[in-house]
């Protein structure tokens, strides 16, 4: 569970919960990577239209807007911030778990597997 | 015998930038990742409730540009749903409509390309010179009869024009094609499918592919197919009276369909969208003071 109640995140940002952040640590340790910013952004495609994008990646391209967040630095394309504007990224594992997940406000519906949505 | 249509526009648009390719794999419900010069591709532009929008030839010409042809007519409409959904991609869409025009050549054209004069190989390229001007010529296998699509510089219709009179094709009305449609099972735009219907129902499942992942509409359609919710299929009708698009066919005091299409000698063959549970060949229903008799189904 995020520790932020969504209501609560500023809609200019975005919150990367300690668990995800926990997880992109991880996961840039594994690639053997000790300067890396985390790539949040959005494509066209999936069921609902339009698809998130997370990727580790070295430096921000020139429009990235940059946010830190626990120890993340976080790169936004400004063409893809204003559908992520306010979004809590998440992690959760176990059998259960769901790994990343995306609550964002500008979603008006999700796919069932949650990894698209329309806005 | 063989035929040509000249469409009334052409309807090309052409898209540029290096993720043109993968963002149409992502939105369309086709798998286009073999799409090259030799392979044209059709697929089909669908919202996320599985509805179509558009069916679309993709092309690539000897540049390797990526185009597109569409059946609606509505280049507009297309560029901007595409557009709607082009966030950080790559990718760059033009009306190229007003500079050619597209020959649709159907019926016995089998050999009229692949011999003298035009003496096409198709398995280098889609482009051929022919006496000093370009012809695009693409096959679409998807119609389930021949047909193909032959794309020129609109200064240059005449004398495509003249050379297939001289070959013995000739030149067809609206009504022909219609009528080829008709008798071949092949749907048409804004009738048998469109806003209003699935690609299943219409008889357009071959342009989808079950195997590539997600597409706008993929959830809907996968679970149409996979659960078996099919709920209307296109017939061909024969009828011993004329019929108007939009006639209701009924059994008993049901309505079970509409015609969506007709056509043929006297305007006694039609398509129709009817009810799946009553699309088996054979079976015959009422329509205004008549009979209409399922001869083949798309289902």
């Amino acid at each position: 569970m995020p520790e932020l109640n969504q209501e609560k995140i500023p809609i200019n940002t975005i919150y990367i919960t300690k668990n995800a952040a926990k997880k992109v640590n991880e996961f840039a340790k594994r690639d053997g990577k000790e300067q890396f910013g985390l790539k949040v952004a959005v494509k066209g495609g999936g069921c609902s239209g339009l698809q998130y994008v997370l990727e580790i990646v070295d430096l921000p391209n020139e429009n990235d807007k940059v946010i830190n967040h626990n120890g993340i630095e976080v790169y936004i394309p400004k063409k893809a911030f204003i559908f992520l504007a306010g979004t809590v990224l998440d992690y959760s594992d176990g059998l259960n778990g769901k790994g990343f997940e995306f609550q964002n406000p500008n979603a008006k519906s999700t796919c069932g597997c949650g990894t698209s949505f329309s806005a | 015998m063989p035929y040509f249509f000249i469409q009334e526009k052409s309807s090309i648009i052409n898209q540029s930038g290096k993720d043109a390719l993968d963002l149409l794999q992502r939105l369309t419900t086709n798998d286009i990742s073999e799409l090259s010069i030799q392979n044209p591709i059709r697929t089909l532009l669908t919202n996320n409730k599985g509805r179509i929008i558009d069916s679309i030839l993709l092309f690539m010409d000897a540049d390797r540009d990526l185009n597109l042809l569409c059946d609606s007519g509505d280049t507009s409409m297309v560029i901007k749903e595409i557009d709607r959904f082009t966030i950080i991609e790559e990718s760059n869409l033009y009306d190229n409509s007003d500079q050619f025009a597209r020959i649709t050549a159907f019926g016995d054209v089998e050999d009229l390309f692949f011999k003298e004069p035009f003496n096409i190989n198709t398995d280098s390229k889609n482009e051929i010179f022919f006496e000093g001007f370009k012809i695009i010529l693409l096959e679409d296998r998807t119609k389930k009869a021949p047909w193909y699509e032959l794309i020129v510089k609109k200064e240059n219709l005449q004398q495509i024009t003249n050379i297939l009179v001289s070959l013995n094709c000739t030149q067809a009305n609206e009504m022909d094609l219609n009528s080829y449609c008709i008798y071949n099972l092949i749907p048409s735009y804004n009738r048998e499918y469109g806003i209003h219907t699935n690609p299943i129902e219409s008889g357009l499942v071959d342009l989808i592919s079950f195997e590539k992942g997600c597409y706008v509409g993929q959830e809907v359609i996968a679970r149409i197919h996979n659960y078996n919710k099919v709920k209307r299929a296109v017939v061909l009708l024969k009828l011993d009276k004329p019929v108007s698009i939009g006639d209701k066919l009924t059994i008993g005091s049901s309505i079970i369909g509409e015609i969506t299409s007709f056509g043929g000698d006297h305007n006694l063959i039609a398509l129709g969208l009817v009810k799946i549970k009553y699309s088996s060949e054979g079976t015959t229903y009422s329509i205004n003071e008549g009979e209409a008799k399922i001869m083949r189904s798309s289902k």
